[in-house]
């Protein structure tokens, strides 16, 4: 018999707790009845979303209509209403149901750690143990029974195939995220600029805004530079029309787990990021990437990334191990399963 | 370029922001020049401080000023300290010093080099001061200190500047520390040079340096040779520099500007901001 899972969270292609999300339901679709609920009823009238929910099955609606005394499971990663409204953690406590709560932030807000303080958290999920390092102890400092697991990230193979990039007059250097000033650094286009020096480039970036324009309005970005804004185009399309992702954040922000930088990887692309957080976990370095301490390692990454042979080679093998390690369906159930039990057990 | 050059002094320093003023006239350099004090000077422009802006001890201020001076139409802000003096037209004009970057300051000296003798800059340990600078986003490998009291900026980079300085302050503060502005400076000529090394002072020798050690102790810089020494290598040299940052020549900068002040008491006058922006100079009046 199958485990209800109550899902209080609603897709989308935008963000990567949302996207995480779709390919979360991909795995469990055939494990656990899953029912989906949104915090806003007019998500239910987006018909992309509820397409794809029907295609694996996922049921939705909002939480009225849920059954009085549900039995199973409740999940969410990054849904931080559930706290800020407290009554949306009450409803799933007092529907009885123990909820396995993913934050996926480096940092963690004063309602969620109230959440914690007064149990109403069935088990803090982080998504690897540099996460847990991260934020754990708070968790635990707030609520010393507090429940806690790693549980990583898992991408689904075919949502992200490996795609051979075709030779081109430069190479194209880019990386895509959503268009937050913290992901980009200070000094952006010149660190760009520094790191491919004399080199045949081309620079794309996918997550741009007028914000970041005007951020950047005195830096003279010519014809080597596209800046097009978040999901102006198919993730996918993206990804194959650059060669290296070339990793860039600011000085504000730690990253966990960059889901553009497994997604990347699994179509092919060698990725350039410091060596630092959970990266070295991520890129194989020298051989599926590059992980830089300084300047100096990064123009000789992407000296050696301008040879296409080279490229295509650490491409294929990011690809390859990536798909290994991320997109493990049955050990990713497993895990599913002793998290459960786990829980479960009280 | 249509180039300001510019400064802030009050006290004694008024004094010796006189002398370097006419030094700049006197080398024939013909930009204009703007100066807010606490009273007026001679031949520039000479507006009185800003009371909105306050003038913390670690001069961050500096950033401030910056921002306030965005509303007129020159294209390149240059920054200088009052204690220093020009003995020549430098061979570079500020334009081509900055060249394609937005900002400059000279990188003066290296913090984790194998040639690094002094253990900290600003009391903070080397190993720990570049950390802060690799933690804000500095890639380069070697990392150098520079003088907060002379660097230039470009009108259009002028916002992200400013920001970036007070971002460099809060973020210090945030560690725990109270640091200067001119590591916010120094940080800054890292990340915002395509090429960090047309920003070495060790190739601009014939530009700036500074006089820290006592070399012209009390005395103005006659455009004859003194010994330079390095701040963090201690390496010595013997310089001849256009632009001498004359830290220990304050009482004779203060003594030729007093008497400046006193025979120019009855023409000096403030021009008031509001004519400055809005009229004086983007009319070109003043130069």
């Amino acid at each position: 018999m199958k485990t209800d899972l109550y899902v209080f969270q609603w897709i989308s292609d935008l963000g990567g707790a949302d996207t995480r999300l779709k390919e979360l339901l991909v795995l469990l679709k055939d494990d656990f009845n899953i029912t989906c609920i949104p915090n806003d009823e007019f998500r239910l009238s987006e018909k992309h979303n509820t397409d794809f929910l029907d295609s694996l099955g996922v049921k939705y609606c909002m939480p009225e209509k849920l059954p009085k005394r549900p039995k199973g499971f409740a999940y969410a990663n990054c849904n931080f209403r559930l706290f800020k409204e407290t009554e949306r953690i009450d409803f799933i406590n007092n529907l009885g149901l123990k909820l396995l709560w993913s934050n996926d932030m480096m940092w963690t807000t004063e309602e969620e750690i109230e959440a914690v303080k007064k149990g109403k958290v069935g088990c803090c999920l982080f998504t690897s143990p540099f996460h847990e390092s991260m934020i754990g102890k708070k968790f635990i400092a707030a609520n010393k029974d507090q429940k806690t697991a790693v549980l990583d990230n898992y991408f689904d193979s075919s949502t992200w195939p490996y795609v051979e990039r075709p030779d081109r007059d430069t190479m194209v250097c880019g990386k895509v995220s959503r268009n937050d000033q913290m992901k980009f650094s200070e000094d952006f286009p010149f660190f760009y600029e520094r790191a491919a020096d004399g080199l045949p480039v081309s620079f794309r970036v996918m997550g741009w805004s007028n914000e970041l324009s005007a951020k950047y309005s005195w830096f003279g970005f010519d014809g080597k530079w596209e800046l097009i804004s978040a999901n102006q185009e198919p993730t996918n399309s993206f990804y194959e029309s650059i060669d290296v992702f070339l990793y860039n954040c600011n000085h504000r922000f730690i990253e966990n787990q960059s889901r553009a930088i497994v997604e990347s990887q699994l179509t092919g692309i060698p990725v350039v990021a410091p060596n630092k957080w959970n990266f070295p976990n991520m890129i194989w370095d020298e051989r599926t990437g590059f992980l830089w301490e300084n300047l100096f390692h990064i123009k000789d990454a992407l000296a050696r990334l301008a040879d296409p042979t080279t490229r295509r080679r650490m491409g294929r093998l990011a690809s390859d191990c990536t798909r290994e390690i991320w997109c493990d369906a049955p050990t990713a159930r497993k895990k599913w399963d002793s998290l459960l039990n786990f829980v479960g057990a009280s | 370029m249509k180039t300001l050059i510019w400064s802030v002094a009050w006290g004694d320093y008024r004094y010796m922001t006189q002398t370097l003023m006419d030094s700049i006239r006197s080398v024939g350099i013909n930009h204009d020049i703007l100066t807010f004090s606490d009273e007026p000077l001679a031949n520039v422009l000479s507006c009185e401080m800003d009371k909105s802006i306050d003038m913390d001890f670690k001069q961050y201020w500096k950033f401030h000023y910056l921002r306030k001076l965005e509303a007129l139409d020159y294209d390149l802000f240059v920054f200088i300290d009052s204690d220093h003096y020009f003995v020549r037209k430098p061979p570079r004009d500020f334009a081509e010093i900055i060249g394609a970057d937005p900002w400059h300051s000279f990188l003066e000296s290296p913090i984790n080099s194998p040639l690094t003798k002094r253990g900290d800059w600003w009391g903070v340990q080397n190993h720990a001061m570049t950390l802060l600078y690799r933690d804000f986003g500095v890639v380069q490998d070697t990392v150098y200190s520079t003088n907060g009291g002379f660097w230039m900026c470009k009108k259009p980079f002028i916002k992200h500047a400013a920001a970036t300085g007070l971002l460099f302050r809060d973020y210090q503060r945030g560690l725990k520390l109270d640091l200067p502005e001119e590591v916010a400076i120094a940080v800054m000529s890292h990340l915002f040079s395509k090429d960090y090394s047309n920003r070495f002072h060790s190739r601009n020798m014939d530009i700036w340096a500074s006089e820290w050690t006592g070399s012209l102790k009390d005395r103005l810089p006659s455009g004859s040779e003194w010994e330079f020494q390095e701040y963090m290598t201690n390496d010595r040299s013997t310089v001849n520099p256009a632009i001498v940052h004359a830290m220990r020549s304050k009482s004779a900068l203060t003594e030729v500007g007093k008497k400046v002040f006193e025979s120019t008491k009855m023409q000096r006058v403030f021009t008031p901001w509001g004519q400055v922006n809005n009229a004086g100079v983007k009319k070109g009046v003043f130069s």
